[in-house]
């Protein structure tokens, strides 16, 4: 089935669904995917997987009874099914302790975010492409490892307020690692059009970051500035995200935002927002409820300023949908999808000589922010390369390092912001970013 | 279907595939949330589909299609050739497969009482119940409780000849409460954080499982938490729960033991691991206390299964024999650089997903004292339990795990309870600090449902049959900022 025809199905069922009215309020969300993982080890490509899927999620409200039920197939019979077991969901649960209300129709702002060059290549120029990096980075004497992911789907959400809402998106990420006796370099590229992935290129950095990182040696643990490249700024802002930036979390009280609304939490130098529509992002113009996305400030200059709802959490508190809404059968709440951190007027190489003495980090591996999230307190180490530096110069590579650190505190502690910006998957979906600076912490606590 | 589904395997041993697998899934489920006593979610999935895994020129392609008919399975099979052969012109290496003989078998993982036979307001009702409880004790501000239910059918075929019917059913749930008294805010879980447990039986997990006559005790300590003082730091001897324990085992050495990380096939997400060929059979991993194994047999595990998901027969494997590192978890391809059979260790986390090395049942064997004994047997110290954080770097040796709640030891009694404890290490040193597992008295098979490996990220259903054990000299409290 082609892209028009599959539109056409999906809109022709959607319909029929909707106008059975089964219920008070139906709403039909729709994904289409059809998803590529070329994944290479020591320069070899060892594993790949292509996937062709769709998943129709219905759900319905009567009264404030909801029903929600899903199946991956666009066949009749199944969406009856499918409609018939949510209806049976809604009739037997307990109603909801407030009332429920979908969205109604709206606009949405214009997105483009589908490019052929990603939807098309095909595993022969991907390998092809691979491979004359490999080539490159063998030359440094190392070997890569990593995965190149291209996506090309499509979104639909449909309800009875009258939403119609389709979106068609592409999306591409790389992620290199070099590695050589035992030390590792990496690059992360994401982007919604993969011909703006140089990937040999990528390769060369990677391994040229490898080269940098031999020899380490031990830094002894203790609180050090700090330069953060985006990966880890990244890492940090995914686990602010995830334990704190959610209305669920916010409301529950475990969010370290929680009853601070109006307060200074962070230095000035912070400002993050979410923002579906920025096309500097992997944007979508819609939530998975049709609620238009825009832009959701969190933090601005240090002060908290709010978080993420979807309709039925802002049912539940009295508030107004900020576009945030996941697919219906997820259970964790609304999150930011679409985070910024915003720049700020310093180089990385300006930073780095601020930094005087102290450590650069490429990026973490294996963070958790559950340790308390009520104080953003997260631990992780650093990987693919950390190095002292004194002087304002980068002297020599480190071993891993654990840190052990109250985020939303070191975050008071910024003393610059890069101007520049690494855009990194944020965990999400396939469509969801972070888009991250470099920062300078003091006192960053390194454990072990 | 089967004919149909013979036919690609056969079309594609004609086109010059040496070696192909079919394997069609169909998965239903159930998800149930409550919280504060009303429903927050009640939700049900079935997803179904092929995957098709092909070895061609010494290289892997695999496609999956949600579309079962005969033109789509032919599509998704030139799509996975397709991928194999854009690889073959590349590797030099060559991918080869240890022998492992056709099977034709079907297996069901047994139950008792089938989940979805269940009417919906008798789960809703108890999961309300044990929220509602809860919710009756001071400072306790949310509870929520959740069920899910799982069964998966599978087809496996194989160009060697196998034909493999396999249906696990999985059942898994749990609660969390939260204590609030002004900006303090603690949790704790039941029965374990992880998402509750898992477990490959049906609804009569719930009439074990303890959830209503646990609140009292958890809503409780929740509200001890919120006076407690913080976990002190420094060294001292440590008591871990079977929950901590279970966590312990999956990070520690359920994940190194891992052959594909072992080989580097893995580097590029998770990581490698410190357990090098070099070191099975010799490495001194921990105390002579300390005997690890893998067992997907074990019933009731939630990575229980007759077969993997290259049809290989599953076993139980020694992973750790008296302190000494014995054995990995292997797949056909992995077990050749072993000079071995596969131990049956792949699986896949649904039809679009390929096969990886993954963990079954990562189980300690029980020791001789009750978990009374042992802390009536250490002078000072601190008891953790129910793990709440947990972080370990790419070769699985530097380690700081949290858990919801401890208590301190002194002159062999438990005392006041601490805050926000965590504990920290290196693997081997730490493993080799064990001078005690409680018995089997006190051994219980943990489950969770969402172990994380491979591009894309895939989850699996984990068991873990663990005991309390003991460690002498762990650094402790390191999670307060000063």
């Amino acid at each position: 089935m082609n892209e028009t025809d599959l539109k056409d199905r999906v809109f022709e069922e959607a319909r029929r669904i909707i106008s059975a009215k089964a219920a008070d309020a139906v709403e039909v969300v729709v994904s289409n995917s059809n998803a590529s993982t070329v994944r290479f080890a020591s320069s070899t490509f060892h594993q790949g997987v292509s996937s062709v899927d769709s998943t129709v999620y219905i759900r319905v409200i009567s009264g404030r009874k909801v029903g929600v039920a899903s199946v991956n197939s666009l066949e009749r019979a199944s969406l009856e099914d499918c409609l018939k077991r949510a209806v049976d969901i809604a009739r037997r649960v307990k109603a909801e302790p407030f009332d429920v209300a979908l969205p109604k129709r709206q606009t949405y702002p214009e997105v483009d975010s589908y490019f052929e060059t990603t939807a098309s290549m095909t595993f022969g120029e991907k390998a092809s492409s691979l491979s004359k990096g490999f080539t490159q980075a063998q030359r440094s004497g190392v070997l890569a490892s990593g995965a190149l992911s291209t996506e090309s789907g499509s979104l639909f959400v449909f309800n009875s307020n009258g939403v119609e809402a389709s979106h068609k998106y592409t999306s591409a990420h790389l992620s290199v690692i070099s590695t050589k006796e035992g030390q590792s370099g990496i690059k992360i590229e994401l982007s919604k059009d993969i011909s703006g992935i140089d990937i040999p290129g990528a390769m060369v950095e990677s391994a040229s970051r490898c080269i940098e990182a031999q020899s380490p040696r031990e830094a002894a643990p203790g609180a050090y500035r700090v330069l953060l490249e985006p990966p880890a700024v990244a890492e940090l802002l995914y686990w602010l995200s995830y334990t704190g930036f959610g209305a669920k979390n916010f409301h529950e009280g475990t969010s370290f935002l929680s009853g601070k609304i109006g307060e200074k939490v962070t230095s000035p130098a912070v400002t993050i927002f979410d923002d579906g529509a920025d096309g500097r992002g992997l944007s979508v113009p819609f939530d998975m409820e049709g609620v238009a996305k825009k832009r959701l400030l969190i933090i601005e200059n240090g002060v908290a300023r709010g978080v993420a709802y979807d309709s039925f959490t802002a049912c539940a508190e009295g508030a107004v949908s900020t576009g945030n809404a996941p697919f219906p059968e997820e259970t964790e709440g609304p999150m930011p999808d679409h985070i910024f951190m915003e720049p700020g007027d310093k180089t990385p190489e300006e930073l780095l000589e601020k930094l005087g003495t102290g450590i650069l980090v490429r990026s973490f591996h294996y963070v958790n922010g559950l340790l308390n999230p009520a104080e953003s307190l997260m631990t992780g180490m650093t990987r693919h390369g950390a190095f002292f530096v004194e002087d304002g110069r980068v002297r020599y590579p480190v071993s891993p390092m654990r840190f052990t650190e109250n985020i939303m505190k070191a975050f008071e502690r910024i003393e610059g912001v890069s101007s520049a910006t690494g855009l990194l998957p944020n965990h999400g979906f396939s469509l969801s970013s972070i888009s991250a600076p470099h920062l300078l912490i003091d006192g960053f606590k390194f454990t072990s | 279907m089967e004919e149909r589904f013979r036919s690609v395997i056969d079309w594609l041993v004609k086109k010059g595939a040496s070696y192909a697998d079919l394997r069609r899934e169909v998965l239903r489920s159930e998800s149930i949330q409550v919280r504060d006593g009303g429903l927050e979610g009640f939700s049900t999935d079935l997803s179904s589909g092929v995957g098709i895994r092909v070895l061609y020129g010494g290289s892997w392609g695999f496609a999956a299609t949600n579309l079962c008919f005969e033109a789509a399975l032919l599509k998704a099979a030139d799509e996975a050739l397709s991928m194999a052969k854009a690889f073959a012109a590349f590797n030099s290496a060559k991918a080869r497969l240890s022998s492992a003989p056709p099977v034709v078998d079907a297996f069901s993982t047994p139950f008792r009482i089938d989940p979805f036979k269940i009417p919906a307001e008798e789960k809703i009702n108890l999961l309300i119940e044990v929220t509602s409880q809860a919710l009756k004790k001071k400072d306790i501000a949310v509870s929520e409780a959740f069920m899910e239910f799982s069964r998966v059918e599978k087809e496996f075929y194989s160009s060697e000849g196998s034909k493999i019917l396999q249906t696990i059913l999985t059942s898994g749930g749990g609660y969390h409460v939260i204590a609030e008294r002004g900006r303090e805010v603690q949790r704790r879980s039941f029965p374990d954080a992880h998402h509750g447990l898992f477990s490959t039986i049906g609804y009569e997990l719930f009439e074990e499982l303890g959830m209503k006559t646990s609140v009292e005790r958890i809503a409780e300590e929740a509200r001890a938490l919120l006076k407690a003082k913080e976990c002190p730091t420094g060294k001292t001897d440590i008591i871990i729960d079977g929950s901590q324990m279970a966590l312990q085992l999956h990070e520690s050495c359920g994940h190194p033991v891992e052959l594909d990380r072992v080989l580097g096939t893995e580097t590029s997400l998770a990581g490698g691991s410190f357990l090098t060929l070099d070191k099975r059979g010799s490495f001194r991993y921990g105390s002579k206390h300390v005997n690890i194994y893998a067992d997907p047999t074990h019933t009731g595990g939630a990575g229980s299964y007759k077969y993997d998901d290259e049809g290989v027969r599953a076993r139980r494997v020694d992973l750790v024999k008296e302190g000494v590192f014995t054995g990995y978890l292997t797949s056909r391809e992995s077990a050749v650089a072993l000079n071995e059979e596969s131990n049956g260790s792949m699986r896949a986390d649904g039809w679009g997903a390929l096969p990886l090395i993954r963990m079954s049942n990562i189980c300690i064997e029980p020791g001789k004292p009750s978990l009374a004994e042992l802390i009536a047997d250490t002078k000072k110290g601190i008891f953790l339990s129910t793990n709440s954080s947990w972080s370990i770097d790419d070769l699985r040796l530097n380690f700081q795990f949290g858990t919801e709640i401890a208590y301190e030891i002194k002159n062999g009694k438990l005392g006041q309870p601490y805050k926000n404890p965590v504990y920290y290490g290196m693997t081997p040193a730490f493993w080799n600090s064990c001078d005690a597992v409680c018995n089997k008295n006190e051994w219980k098979m943990w489950g969770l449902n969402s172990c994380g490996k491979g591009e894309p990220m895939q989850a699996a259903g984990v068991g873990h049959g663990a005991a309390p054990g003991r460690f002498r000299g762990v650094m402790v409290g390191v999670s307060r900022d000063e």
